[in-house]
């Protein structure tokens, strides 16, 4: 993920892109053994909390979003003031989501479904850092 | 001439693969069945995490139902639920999606489709009755139909596929005749019943194909540990040990009188029955015998059934349990069967070693028993005391007998008749005093005493006096002096 982001992600639109790329593959990891609306909801869910730390957020907590739609989460991103700023936003999602699903299931199992699409998905500090 | 081999799957479900008659036969398509909470998802997953491999990988489908977050939330509290098994050997998939289009084709070939991709051993679709739901919902007319189609496709595709499979079923009429039944190998149903205040889970094996299975219905009990299905009690084989071969081992009760009423000890390996009044010494009587044992170096075991459990066992015991010389059956749970008993204590003799075993006493367990068990006692008890015999363990049995002295009798349960030994134990009135006798009734292919003799109870036990030679009618409670021929009916009636 670290390489992935290196140092080209200098722009909020790279930085999108690659936040909506760790989307897809947790919503991979996820919906075959939860469900496409199972992973939603939990997304939703995620938003909502997340979007008291993050107001950017707030534009997508009331609208309507398909699962495995990410569209509005990169126009969201892309739209932040910096490239820092949009890194944040993500990476307070995804920790809102971890923590989350990490709380439903424990973290041993939700490390182990999401082992294949995020690094060291228990740890949220960890996640953080590797999209800054 | 070479018949086909079936392999017996063990599912290491404590006593599940002993009412199954061996084992879960390999590739067999089976239906776990029940209401909702009966605790088939629970079994499911306990039989998958002791089932698979990564040679015998299983998959496991999520229908509608249960949501599969709460189910992985929920299961995975129990000990044998391992996360390293997940994506490893174990592949949870759900199917909600094509669940929703109300077609099972589209169902089935998801499923079709996911077992030709990871080739698995094992196959659980959780719950089916969502299947059946969502076709019925759609209004599809050929709704039963398609189903049984379904049903069929799936038995055989998974036999062919060479996968052992559970339809985990939220709930089916048992008695409607379902298409669905008759295509499955084998049928578990699961049950809880409530009566008053208790909750009892049941197991029934209702088919399964080529085993011989133990029939009738098994309780269970969930645990952290999981599911554990009380399996009746082996009933004894033959007894091959020879009828004079009890009798050349006695047992010391701990009391050199009582061995001498009984012809010299109990046989060893004997169920004995202490039938008595409130506080005529019964439970002192089994505690000597136990701390006989104890002090000839043999373990034993005690299930004490009472209503108040920190009631001070005496010191002696109480030493003996401390220094582990006892092991007690802790009999505190509400919703407790006699075969739950008796795999605890059979469980506990093997374990230890036992060479005595108390019950004390047979009427508090029978309160202590769940309601629906009760009318079922007596059989139940038969067994039980067949098992304990199987085991080569010598059994005191203690029962609260209230005094009747127009009668003779040793038990409430009329179980007297499978005890191979009987002390009777009395209060009579005996110069303005109220005096405690006792009597060896029977010891089975041994001689014994047949003298009622009146005994007191101090510090150090129970302490047997002399025959009352003098009186008659003891066991009318008012017993006369032998010189005043003024006879009492009921007391000679039982001499």
């Amino acid at each position: 993920m670290t390489g992935e982001l290196g140092v080209e992600a200098t722009n909020t639109a790279q930085i999108a892109d690659l936040a909506v790329a760790t989307w897809r593959k947790v919503h991979d990891a996820l919906w075959p053994i939860i469900g496409h609306a199972g992973v939603a909801a939990l997304f939703k869910r995620s938003l909502y909390l997340a979007r008291v730390d993050h107001p950017a957020l707030i534009a997508m907590v009331d609208v309507e979003i398909a699962p495995g739609d990410f569209a509005l989460l990169r126009e969201v991103l892309a739209q932040q003031s910096s490239a820092d700023a949009a890194a944040a936003v993500q990476a307070g999602l995804l920790k809102t989501f971890l923590s989350l699903l990490t709380s439903l299931i424990g973290a041993a199992l939700t490390e182990r479904l999401l082992s294949s699409a995020i690094d060291n998905p228990s740890s949220g500090e960890a996640v953080q850092d590797t999209l800054l | 001439m070479n018949k086909a081999t079936i392999n017996r799957l063990q599912t290491h479900v404590p006593g599940l693969d002993e009412v199954l008659g061996g084992g879960l036969p390999e590739f067999s398509f089976n239906i776990l069945a029940g209401p909702p909470g009966s605790g088939k998802t629970t079994l499911a997953h306990q039989l998958m995490f002791a089932l698979a491999t990564p040679e015998r990988p299983a998959l496991y489908f999520t229908v509608l139902g249960e949501p599969p977050l709460k189910m992985l939330r929920y299961q995975q509290q129990f000990d044998f639920f391992d996360s390293e098994k997940i994506n490893q050997s174990i592949r949870f998939i759900n199917l909600a999606d094509e669940t929703a289009t109300g077609d099972l084709g589209k169902v089935l070939a998801r499923i079709v489709a996911e077992v030709k991709a990871h080739a698995p051993g094992l196959v659980f679709v959780d719950s089916f009755r969502s299947v059946i739901l969502s076709a019925h919902g759609k209004g599809n007319a050929n709704a039963f139909i398609s189903l049984q189609q379904f049903v069929q496709q799936l038995g055989m595709l998974m036999t062919s596929w060479q996968a052992t499979t559970f339809l985990v079923g939220e709930y089916f009429h048992e008695r409607e005749p379902s298409p669905i039944f008759t295509v499955a190998d084998g049928l578990i149903w699961m049950r809880q019943s409530a009566q008053d205040n208790s909750v009892v889970r049941k197991i029934e094996i209702m088919k399964m194909r080529g085993q011989p299975t133990s029939p009738g219905l098994h309780s269970f009990r969930i645990t952290n540990a999981g599911i554990n299905v009380f399996a009746p009690p082996r009933i004894s084989a033959p007894d091959t040990s020879g009828p004079e071969e009890p009798l050349k081992h006695r047992v010391a009760m701990g009391n050199p009188k009582l061995d001498e009423m009984l012809g010299g000890g109990l046989p060893r390996g004997y169920s004995l029955l202490i039938a008595g009044p409130t506080g005529s010494g019964k439970s002192i009587l089994a505690g000597t015998f136990l701390a006989e044992g104890a002090r000839n170096g043999e373990i034993g075991i005690i299930a004490a059934f009472e209503q108040r459990p920190n009631r001070s066992r005496g010191k002696l015991l109480a030493d003996l349990i401390a220094s582990g010389k006892i092991g007690v059956i802790d009999t505190q749970a509400a919703t407790l069967s006699v075969d739950e008993i008796s795999r605890m204590l059979i469980t506990e003799i093997e374990r230890r070693k036992a060479t005595r075993v108390v019950l004390d006493s047979l009427s508090g367990f029978e309160v202590l028993l769940a309601p629906t068990f009760r009318d079922t006692f007596r059989e139940a008890l038969s067994r039980m005391v067949s098992a304990l015999a199987a085991t080569g363990v010598t059994v005191l049995m203690t029962s609260e007998l209230e005094d009747r002295y127009d009668e003779l009798r040793f038990s409430p349960y009329g179980n007297a008749f499978m005890t191979d030994a009987i002390i009777v134990q009395r209060y009579i009135e005996l110069h303005s005093r109220l005096q405690r006798m006792m009597a060896v009734v029977k010891v089975r292919a041994s001689a014994h005493s047949h003298e009622l003799r009146i005994y007191n109870i101090d510090d150090s036990g129970i302490q047997i006096g002399d025959m009352l030679a003098d009186q008659e009618g003891l066991l009318g409670g008012r017993p006369t002096h032998r010189s005043d021929t003024a006879d009492r009916s009921n007391g000679s009636k039982d001499a």
